[in-house]
């Protein structure tokens, strides 16, 4: 599968303007340096559990997605300074693609860019993506405590269920191949 | 559940805890509390406790506390806790109970948070506690602190009025830990704590002849209501012991003739343990007839519900006393096993749930009703459900699992002892309660057909451990994490203990120098422990071989943690039939790489090998034992690995490679350790002298370093110098209280990475004769420095503990000094430094001007050095218990006895916590 050029500028609510893009190679240096800067509540919230840094290969890994499964898009600032390099700012990452339960997700804003409905857009970029690529089934797991991002993928239109293995988690799923508006901002409007 | 009158006299249905305090005066002459904390038990009957209440609540009336104040309380367990308390809720005041355990900053933000009006305290801790400067006033409770000259109480008004409390008033506002760390605010009413102690006073758990022994601190809702103010209702007596150590408790368990223990399941454990080693200890066959009578003992009781224990088991009463029957343990899950053997022994075992938000007991197992197993059935006033866990909007599950009928669940509760809500945190709050009122206890747990409660899980990321403490993994994990040569560390239960499973990070590992990682990386984790309250402590941690269990993404899979630490104990290596990769089956093709495999796996037998074991975590391989090794690696390969090559060796595989490629030395041609010492020239020999000229009488202008033992220095003899390290003090006292001529003439065994870092440190160093040490590179260059320089009459200064102790305690000798001693037929000189960590901690920036000590012991001479074998670890070891009982002897003459070690100041080095 070609690596997808689409590259855009996203204008949040705040006025602020992001850069969203695939994941490229180069990136490991950005984004080892996200995870680095990410706060420690953050950073559990995105790995459940104590990882201080990732090995060299794990960040190989994550920048050389194998499109036939996995896919990742990053935000990077847009108004960078000339010359400087755009800091990463969000990454939104799904893998697995065909397995029988469906691809993983995962979504995560620096923390000082969250709250800008950043999250949600990301979101909506990957999901348009794997739905156009035959992605059949998107989860997520999150803690029972990450009531932001519980709230988030309800509002995008996932259903949740306790992880059945540890109950203090939840898995957040969204089925794709029914081609259904499972997100009520996206259901065709009824002409008025 | 019956709420009919029973037997026993009881107020009826204390509405407030004032009320209970009223009913005090109805039990006149019986012996309200018996206290050991001060060695001869002190007895106080219940009028004496009424009219002692009645007088604090006057003085703190006296100082303006009513029913808008909070008073905050900060002691141990005993007579005057229970009168400050009752005391201050007389005077209508809120009361903080403080945990004693909690790290100062933690104790700051409870009183930031809360905001007393006073804070209560005893005289050893006052000073401390004002420092923090988060009451207005600090105030001490000793016995006679009230009345006297020197007194800050206020005298009682005379004509005070005590207030009346209504029943939704705070009685107390209590501190839990909350995921992000920071403490969460739980306000119990009157109506909260009185109901739960009134309900379970209806239970029959206590009566009025009982005497209840409490060992367990008073700031926790479980042992302030089920043991206290239950007992207080009733009449009975409570027994404060002296301490929580085994002797403490059975001591005041047999001298007050006690009739019932509260417990945690971590006290249950130590009981069984204790008499468990007991019967080891008589031999094979009283062991066996031990253990078959515990089965009959045992049977008995769950046929018949007779216990023919307390007859079988005679000594074992004898220890706690014959008159003690009843072991109430709550605070955790205690292992029914466990309740059965002890109920084989004889006593009655009684479990229950609760919270503190719940006041605290929820189910309580009743003497009549009991159920082994269960927490036993709701408190009559108490609502239970169990809801599903999923929280859509009350939506259930998809497939509630429905196990043999039963339905598991969240436990939820409802009633006049459940709270209202947290103080000061909504979030927390809405959190908290179902749509329709119901508090979750964050617990699953399913009811049977009688209603009987069985707790199986947490639906938060909680651990509970065995001594009821509670503590948010993750909250750890984020202060370990820090640690730069930890890539991932993952907090774990194990037997009800707190354990690390991790997984260093080979590149700083390899950056440090590999020789030391099994130690390196235990004292950074003791480092952050230091900085922890003793229940967030590790008590033990082990490596994993590769990257902890996650998802494609990396996340954490916690629930598949435990048996992985299971199995990184025994060290399961790879099985031997994997195919070893293209490069790996070239190595052990070659002819050295070959012999070196084989080498190996006959040196380690007993351990299972593979190409990526680590040599320093998984074979236990530590400087020390790198010097044998690479002697062995010499004699049998006829090559010689550098320190340098030996720094680089993470696994297994890093070793054979070395061996293979290494170059062969010719025959005869085997080279010694080298051992190039350059004695300074004359002038930095006076510049030495200079500074040293300067630094002892400037120390001991400062400090007064008390010197004593100089005797043992009277001749030159050349000497290895072996003292305690608590503090970068230390070599500065030694070189204050060494007498000049020895002074000139010894060196100082010092770490490169602190004194040889640039060009003035290498400058001082050089100048006052430190000698450089790298514990990360090879052992066997410092031995043959240090070797050259005794033989020119030299004197050697080492510190065997290898860095400065976080508690101040003397902590355990490295074998590195053993192997010196062994190498040079050195005589030993065991010294004690004292003061140096009350002075400058490694906490501290700028040290504190307080009276430090040198005390040289008598020297130890080769062949007593080696009387317990010629091996380097026991030399140390034995070293190491010279210096400690050195240490201690100086300690007891410098404070006199009875004052306690603060287990406040950084808190105390525990093997197995003692709780």
């Amino acid at each position: 599968m070609m690596k997808p050029a689409n590259e855009r500028t996203e204008t949040l609510k705040d006025g602020r303007r992001v850069l969203v893009r695939p994941i490229q190679a180069g990136d490991d240096a950005s984004t080892a340096r996200f995870l680095d800067e990410l706060s420690a509540p953050s950073k559990h919230f995105l790995f459940l559990g104590g990882i201080s840094r990732l090995s060299d290969e794990a960040l190989r890994r994550l920048c050389n997605p194998d499109y036939s499964q996995d896919m990742a898009f990053v935000a990077l600032e847009a108004d960078a300074a000339r010359g400087a390099a755009p800091r990463q700012i969000a990454v939104c990452r799904y893998a697995g693609a065909s397995s029988l339960q469906g691809a993983e997700i995962s979504v995560a804003v620096a923390d000082d860019w969250q709250h800008r409905g950043l999250g949600k857009r990301l979101l909506r970029i990957l999901i348009d993506y794997a739905r156009a690529h035959g992605v059949h089934r998107l989860y997520s797991m999150d803690s029972m405590a990450n009531s932001r991002m519980r709230k988030l993928a309800r509002d995008i239109g996932f259903s949740e269920q306790t992880d059945p293995d540890d109950k203090s988690q939840v898995i957040c799923y969204l089925d794709l191949a029914g081609g259904g508006a499972g997100d009520p901002e996206r259901a065709p409007r009824s002409p008025q | 559940m019956a709420t009919a009158a029973t037997l026993d006299r009881l107020p009826p249905h204390p509405a407030t805890l004032c009320d209970v305090i009223a009913g005090l005066d109805a039990h006149a002459q019986r012996t309200a509390l018996i206290d050991f904390q001060g060695g001869e038990p002190a007895r106080l009957d219940y009028a004496a406790l009424a009219e002692r209440i009645r007088r604090r609540a006057l003085r703190l009336r006296a100082l303006g506390i009513d029913r808008r104040s909070c008073v905050a309380l900060w002691a141990p367990n005993g007579a005057e806790w229970v009168i400050s308390y009752f005391g201050s809720i007389r005077a209508g005041a809120t009361v903080v109970p403080i945990d004693q355990q909690n790290m100062p900053t933690t104790t700051a933000e409870i009183l930031g948070h809360a905001m007393p009006a006073v804070l209560l305290t005893t005289a050893a801790h006052r000073d401390e506690l004002r420092a923090l400067g988060r009451a207005p006033k600090v105030l001490t409770i000793d016995p006679g602190a009230d009345d006297g000259p020197q007194s800050e109480w206020p005298a009682p008004a005379a004509d005070a009025v005590l207030p009346e409390v209504e029943p939704d008033d705070v009685a107390a506002l209590l501190y839990t830990s909350g995921t992000t760390g920071k403490p969460k605010a739980v306000p119990l009413t009157h109506r909260n704590l009185a109901s739960n102690a009134a309900a379970l006073s209806l239970q029959r758990l206590i009566v009025a002849d009982d005497r209840v022994l409490l060992p367990l601190p008073l700031h926790h809702t479980y042992p302030f209501t089920v043991g206290l103010v239950t007992a207080l209702l009733k009449g009975a007596a409570v027994v404060f012991p002296a301490g929580i150590s085994g002797p403490e408790i059975t001591g005041a368990a047999r001298a007050a003739e006690a009739t019932a223990l509260l417990a945690v399941p971590r006290l249950c454990e130590a009981l069984w343990d204790s008499v468990r080693a007991a019967v080891e200890q008589r031999g094979e066959r009283a062991k066996k007839l031990f253990y078959r009578l515990l089965g009959l003992s045992i049977a008995v009781r769950r046929a018949t519900g007779a216990r023919i224990g307390k007859r079988l088991f005679k000594p074992v009463h004898n220890r706690l006393g014959e008159g003690l029957d009843l072991i109430g343990c709550g605070g955790a899950k205690l292992d029914p096993e466990l309740a059965w053997r002890l109920e084989g022994l004889g006593w009655t075992v009684l479990t229950g749930y609760g919270l503190t938000e719940t006041s605290p007991v929820l189910t309580f197992n009743d003497r009549s009703h009991a159920r082994l197993g269960t927490e036993g059935r709701a408190l009559p006033g108490v609502e239970l459900d169990i809801r599903p866990v999923a929280r859509g909007e009350g939506e259930r599950e998809p497939d509630a699992p429905a196990k043999h009928g039963r339905v598991e669940g969240e436990i939820v509760a409802r009633g006049p002892s459940v709270f209202a809500g947290y103080h000061d945190n909504p979030e927390a709050t809405a959190d908290a309660f179902t749509p329709d009122g119901f508090f979750r206890t964050g617990d699953l747990g399913w009811l049977d057909r009688r209603g009987f409660l069985r707790v199986v899980g947490r639906s938060k990321e909680l651990l509970v451990l065995a001594d009821g403490k509670k503590v948010f993994p993750e909250a750890l994990e984020k202060m370990y994490a820090g640690i730069p040569l930890l890539r991932e560390v993952a907090i774990l239960e194990d037997g009800g203990r707190l354990v690390g499973l991790i997984v260093p990070d080979e590149r700083a590992i390899r950056e440090r120098g590999a020789l030391r990682q099994a130690t390196l990386l235990r004292e950074e984790l003791e480092e952050v422990a230091a900085r922890l309250p003793p229940h967030q402590r590790l008590t033990a941690f082990r490596v994993a071989r590769s990257s902890l269990p996650r998802t494609q993404l990396g996340k954490l899979r916690r629930h598949l943690l435990p048996s992985l630490y299971k199995q990184a104990a025994s060290a399961d290596a790879k099985p031997a039939s994997e195919e070893p990769s293209g490069e790996d089956a070239t190595l052990l093709a070659s002819e050295r790489g070959r012999a070196a495999w084989q080498w190996l796996v006959a040196r380690y037998s007993d351990k299972p090998l593979s190409l990526d074991t680590s040599p320093q975590l998984e074979l236990q391989i530590d400087s020390l034992e790198w010097v044998t090794l690479t002697t062995e690696i010499e004699q049998c390969f006829r090559v010689s690995l550098t320190g340098e090559a030996v720094s680089r060796i993470l696994t297994v595989r890093d070793l054979i490679r070395e061996i293979a490629t290494a170059d062969v030395v010719r025959d005869g041609a085997a080279p010694a350790p080298v051992a190039e010492v350059r004695l300074p020239g004359l002038p930095l020999r006076l510049v030495g002298a200079a500074i040293f000229g300067l630094v002892r009488p400037l120390m001991r202008l400062l400090f007064g370093v008390k010197v004593a033992g100089l005797e043992h220095l009277a001749d030159d003899a050349p000497l290895v110098i072996a003292p305690n390290h608590a503090s970068y003090l230390d070599p500065l006292a030694l070189a204050a209280a060494l007498p000049w001529r020895r002074l000139r003439r010894t060196y100082w065994a010092g770490w490169v990475g602190v004194l040889y870092t640039g060009p003035i440190t290498r400058f001082v160093s050089r100048a006052t004769q430190v000698m450089p040490v790298d514990p990360d590179r090879d052992l066997a260059t410092t031995i043959g420095t240090a070797r050259a320089l005794l033989e020119r009459g030299y004197s050697i200064v080492w510190f065997p503990e290898g860095r400065r102790s976080p508690t101040g305690e003397v902590g355990p000798f490295y074998g590195g000094i053993g192997q010196l001693l062994l190498d040079t037929d050195a005589t030993a000189l065991p010294t004690a430094i004292l003061g140096t960590f009350e002075a400058l901690p490694k906490q501290r920036r700028w040290p504190r001007l307080t009276p430090l000590g040198v005390k040289f012991g008598a020297p130890l001479q080769p062949g007593e050095l080696r009387s317990e074998g010629r091996a380097a670890l026991k030399i140390s070891g034995l070293l190491e218990r010279v210096v400690r009982a050195l240490v201690a002897g100086e300690q007891e003459a410098r404070e006199p006895a009875g004052t306690k070690r603060d287990s406040t100041n950084g808190g105390e080095r525990h093997d197995e916590a003692s709780e």
